[in-house]
């Protein structure tokens, strides 16, 4: 792999509760290049979001870094101040919220939200701004764009919105884009556009994406390479090829078992029955020791109640389990499409 | 904004039947206990009492439409003309207390809001609540104390008429002015503090946080604009409490305003005067509410007339 332009080393993140600082995300470390998309994959609660709020140094009250090195451009955002941090943020690092619709200020005409974010970081005219913005809504693909800048957000759909968005986000050409699930809200076949504009706009400003979905359809559609979260720690990292051909780890293969598949039978299309994953996944405050999975898990052993090293089965492909399943799945037909 | 019309029919009858209805024979009540039974019948004849009520009533509309509110029946002048000459020194208390508690209370506010649960949040709530609860005439008195008696930086009591200098007459309205104000900036401040926090933790705030812009630009740009619609309402609100205040203020520094003659003529029993000003205060108020629905367009692009 090419000199990565963010590289996350051993990050924890933790929120408080009731009995104190409860650890959320564990030891998570990734790296992603230029115009590569890493996908941050799992269940809802795993900790996705927080590690995306963690990089942009925007965690909410109540949740904090506790150790770890977040490197981007050179420098270590987990360990700058506020104002130098504010010097990166919409520069060097920017973000796509999952909810578009509460995501823009009502009161504010889109055109003002995208040029303020650009004379932020640039000395640039307003007319500049303006100009720039117009390039963005264009390569968005937002219609009639020079009457959409004074526009506000309460007169534009959905799509629309995360359109502005994404324009908003790469105003000043980041080096790493942070995407929240940012097609859940939306239609299918508007999530379709996104995902296809988002892809041509990463080729073509070469910024390295961290794209958080729990939609392994998404995950097929856009990623490079996966990492899959379980409980706030990597279970499995690998090319997305090797995700869907070839997983290892017991969680994320019943993950692919979970998704709908058809196939096809004497008098049409079956939907085979869904395997789902046994169990819940547990509450933060009561993660086991060990394997965070093995209670789920039917391959579970002793040995699992100790915690098992991220390791290296093939180059780039690393699963943290004991009993990795390497004989090779059956490759699922075409992905999760 | 069309309910204004029947809020200002209902505020014309019920000032027309407050005279009516009052207990015992309203002649005999102003005319007070020792007058003649001649000064009874003229009194009676002046406004009318003696005639049909339907009559009464539809005087009544006719005089109002004209914009006609009778007479006063202690100096015999045109109660519209009493409360021309009054509303000068009225109107200019009002606008130096509501600039002084904007001025106070939104900074402060903000600070709060920005600030919550620290130091300067409890100071800021802690003034707040007291300014809330100390009656105006003792907050009056106070000042009078320290500012006028002391220290003799303004005068104790009086109004300097605008015709015979801005300065002056706003040197003259300092302390009633802040003793007006400090209620109106207590309730101010903890609205725009309430909001504010409300705005400060939507989506929209992080997003501006996501593009980096400073503090500054989102507690200002971002975030007050969103606050704007219910810290506007509850300035128009709190106009009807400045309006009960200025009564009590106006007695306490001596102001000729619309609130000495108020308390004039409630103890004179004059009642057309009374009725007068009553209508003048609900029309102020009703105007006043009316401007701040239709402000909420300034403020807020989704709201639409």
């Amino acid at each position: 792999m090419q000199q990565p332009v963010l590289s996350v080393e051993r990050l924890n993140v933790s929120v408080q509760t009731a009995d104190g600082w409860c650890p959320i995300v564990s030891d998570l470390s990734i790296e992603v290049a230029a115009s590569e998309t890493l996908c941050l994959v799992g269940e809802s609660g795993c900790g996705k979001s927080l590690t995306a709020l963690a990089i942009m140094r925007l965690l909410p009250r109540g949740a904090r870094i506790d150790s770890g090195r977040i490197l981007l451009g050179g420098a270590d955002l987990a360990a700058l101040d506020e104002p130098a941090l504010r010097d990166r943020r919409g520069r060097d690092l920017a973000m796509i919220f999952q909810e578009p619709m509460t995501s823009l200020n009502p009161v504010m005409t889109i055109g003002e939200q995208i040029t303020e974010g650009v004379q932020r970081h640039e000395r640039v005219s307003s007319a500049a701004a303006r100009t720039r913005a117009l390039e963005l809504f264009n390569r968005v693909r937002i219609p009639d764009p020079q009457r959409r800048l004074a526009a506000y957000p309460h007169q534009l759909s959905g799509g629309m919105r995360q359109r502005v968005m994404i324009a908003m986000a790469l105003a000043c050409r980041p080096k790493l884009l942070l995407a929240d699930e940012p097609t859940t809200a939306l239609d299918v076949t508007i999530q379709a556009q996104i995902l296809e504009m988002m892809a041509e706009l990463r080729a073509e400003i070469g910024t390295a994406v961290v794209f958080i979905t729990h939609d392994l359809g998404v995950v097929a559609e856009i990623a490079d390479r996966v990492a899959v979260l379980y409980a706030g720690k990597i279970v499995e990292q690998t090319d997305v090829v090797s995700l869907f051909d070839n997983s290892c780890h017991p969680y994320t293969r019943g993950l692919m078992r979970s998704i709908p598949r058809l196939s096809r039978q004497a008098g049409g299309a079956v939907v085979d029955r869904l395997t789902e994953i046994k169990g819940m996944v547990p509450a933060p405050t009561a993660v086991p020791t060990g394997c965070a999975f093995s209670p789920r898990c039917a391959s579970a052993t002793e040995q699992c109640a100790v915690e098992p090293f991220a390791e290296p089965l093939a180059p780039s492909h690393l699963v943290a389990c004991w009993h990795p399943e390497t004989a090779g799945l059956a490759a699922i037909p075409g992905g999760a499409r | 904004m069309l309910s204004t019309v029947p809020v200002f029919i209902f505020v014309a009858l019920f000032v027309f039947f407050l005279l009516r209805i009052t207990p015992g024979d309203p002649a005999i009540m102003i005319a007070g206990d020792q007058a003649s039974s001649a000064q009874i019948e003229t009194i009676r004849e002046q406004l009318g009492l003696n005639r049909p009520l339907l009559d009464q009533l539809l005087a009544w509309a006719g005089q109002l439409l004209r914009g006609d509110l009778g007479r006063s029946v202690f100096s015999d002048i045109p109660v519209t003309r009493l409360i021309g000459q009054r509303l000068e020194p009225t109107a200019m208390l009002a606008l130096v207390a509501i600039v002084l508690a904007i001025a106070i209370a939104l900074p402060l506010g903000t600070l709060a809001a920005v600030r919550a649960g620290g130091v300067a949040d409890r100071i800021v709530m802690a003034f707040a609540v007291l300014g809330f609860s100390s009656p105006v005439f003792v907050i009056a008195f106070l000042l009078v104390y320290l500012f006028a008696l002391t220290l003799g930086w303004f005068p104790t009591q009086g109004y300097v008429p605008l015709s015979q200098g801005v300065l002056a007459c706003l040197h003259s309205l300092i302390l009633p002015g802040v003793a007006l104000a400090l209620l109106y900036a207590s309730l101010l401040a903890r609205v725009t503090r309430a909001s504010l926090l409300e705005v400060l933790s939507e989506d929209y705030i992080r997003t501006a946080n996501a593009k980096g812009l400073t503090p500054a630009r989102i507690t200002i740009r971002h975030a007050l604009s969103n606050a704007a619609v219910p810290i506007v309402t509850v300035i128009g609100i709190g106009m009807a409490a400045l309006l009960g205040g200025v009564v009590v203020t106006e007695t306490v520094f001596n102001i000729p305003g619309l609130g000495r003659l108020a308390t004039d003529a409630i103890q004179r029993r004059d009642y057309p005067v009374v009725q007068g000003l009553i209508l003048v205060f609900s029309s102020v108020y009703v105007v006043i509410n009316l401007l701040v629905d239709l402000s909420y367009v300034l403020f807020d692009p989704r709201v639409r007339y």
